[in-house]
């Protein structure tokens, strides 16, 4: 994560030190003195047992190993609608290192009843820009890095950091697509999907064809009849963030691919090994 | 005869409402297709299907007491 020099330019700020919570204005303060990044200078903080207070309430669920995976981590965000731009914000607040999206659309009224980063002065806008504006916001740490392009457009070198990737896309063409690619890529995949009341999310590890076991040839979805509520996008967008985090800390139950059901109408929740 | 309890989730709901404790029965011998039809479901749009937890699939046959799940597909991520 970081360099032996970087690690001699930050080892001042906290040699004999007894170990305390560091506040968010002492890590840019470290940081615009060393010229090292902010993410940087959080994971050697955390390394050497001081607890930065923005990670506080999560480092009780995380511990400080969890966390420094987090911070270490770089994920592939593909789409940034109704599921991507929660997960922006989750991601953003919980510390994930680094974060890249895939979204070639710009921001129209019909996103406004649920995606969390359009709103009425942001219309026509690039969802990209708008996701980079909102994590600088929330968490100048986390390096972020839009691309305004489809899915296939993505540069090799995005693919090859991915450590995780989260399919936010609205078509299952697209979506087998990507499974493909993480499936060689050797990447696990969270996969989310919501219609009306009802969503899924799932998680595919490499090889395991879910997706296309799941979809079984069909190209068209319910969701244009049913709609798409913005509590079915943020549960299904969270319970994504949760299984992602997992994934990423190595607290993942198990590397079956399974697949969660829910629907919100008739409380109901399922899950289904694939 | 026999009693299959029957789960359909989100749109396919709808073709339960005659049966609203989930409770249908069948004859012996009913497939999950042969369920599926005599409910009216648009087998095209029928994606997973469990039975007491486990995949299965329409040609699958039902026994007595049979907890039976069918999922549509959903796609919005938009």
């Amino acid at each position: 994560m970081i360099s032996p020099a970087e690690e001699r330019l930050l080892e001042p700020y906290f040699a004999g030190r007894e170990a305390s919570e560091i506040t968010k204005r002492r890590a840019e303060r470290i940081s615009a003195e060393t010229g090292i990044c902010l993410r940087k200078v959080e994971w050697f903080a955390i390394k050497k047992g001081f607890a930065p207070r923005r990670y506080l309430r999560n480092l009780g669920t995380f511990s400080y190993a969890g966390q420094l995976k987090l911070l270490e981590s770089t994920v592939v965000l593909v789409g940034l609608g109704g599921l991507g731009g929660q997960l922006v914000e989750q991601l953003g607040r919980v510390g994930v290192g680094e974060i890249i999206a895939a979204e070639p659309d710009v921001f129209d009224e019909t996103n406004l009843n649920r995606q969390l980063l359009s709103n009425e002065a942001n219309l026509g806008k690039e969802k990209t820009y708008e996701a980079k504006e909102r994590l600088e916001k929330i968490n100048k740490a986390v390096e972020f890095t839009g691309f305004c392009c489809r899915l296939n457009e993505l540069p090799d070198e995005v693919w090859e950091k991915a450590d995780l990737v989260f399919d936010c896309l609205d078509n299952i063409d697209d979506r087998l697509v990507l499974a493909q690619k993480c499936s060689a890529l050797n990447c696990p995949l969270v996969h989310g999907a919501i219609a009306g009341w009802y969503g899924e999310v799932g998680v595919v590890w490499p090889g395991s064809e879910m997706l296309e076991k799941h979809y079984q040839g069909q190209h068209e979805g319910l969701e244009k009849e049913l709609g798409t509520p913005p509590f079915t996008a943020a549960v299904a967008a969270n319970l994504m963030g949760a299984k992602g985090c997992q994934i990423l800390m190595g607290k993942h139950q198990s590397e079956q691919s399974t697949i969660h059901f829910f629907d919100l109408l008739e409380d109901d929740w399922e899950n289904i090994q694939l | 005869m026999m009693v299959v309890n029957v789960k359909l989730m989100s749109m396919f709901a709808k073709y339960l409402k005659n049966y609203p404790d989930g409770r249908v029965d069948v004859e012996d011998g009913t497939t999950v297709c042969g369920l599926a039809e005599m409910l009216g479901l648009p087998l095209k749009l029928v994606r997973i299907i469990t039975v007491n937890g486990k995949q299965e699939y329409l040609d699958k046959v039902l026994f007595d007491g049979d907890l039976l799940y069918i999922f549509p597909p959903a796609i919005g991520g938009g």
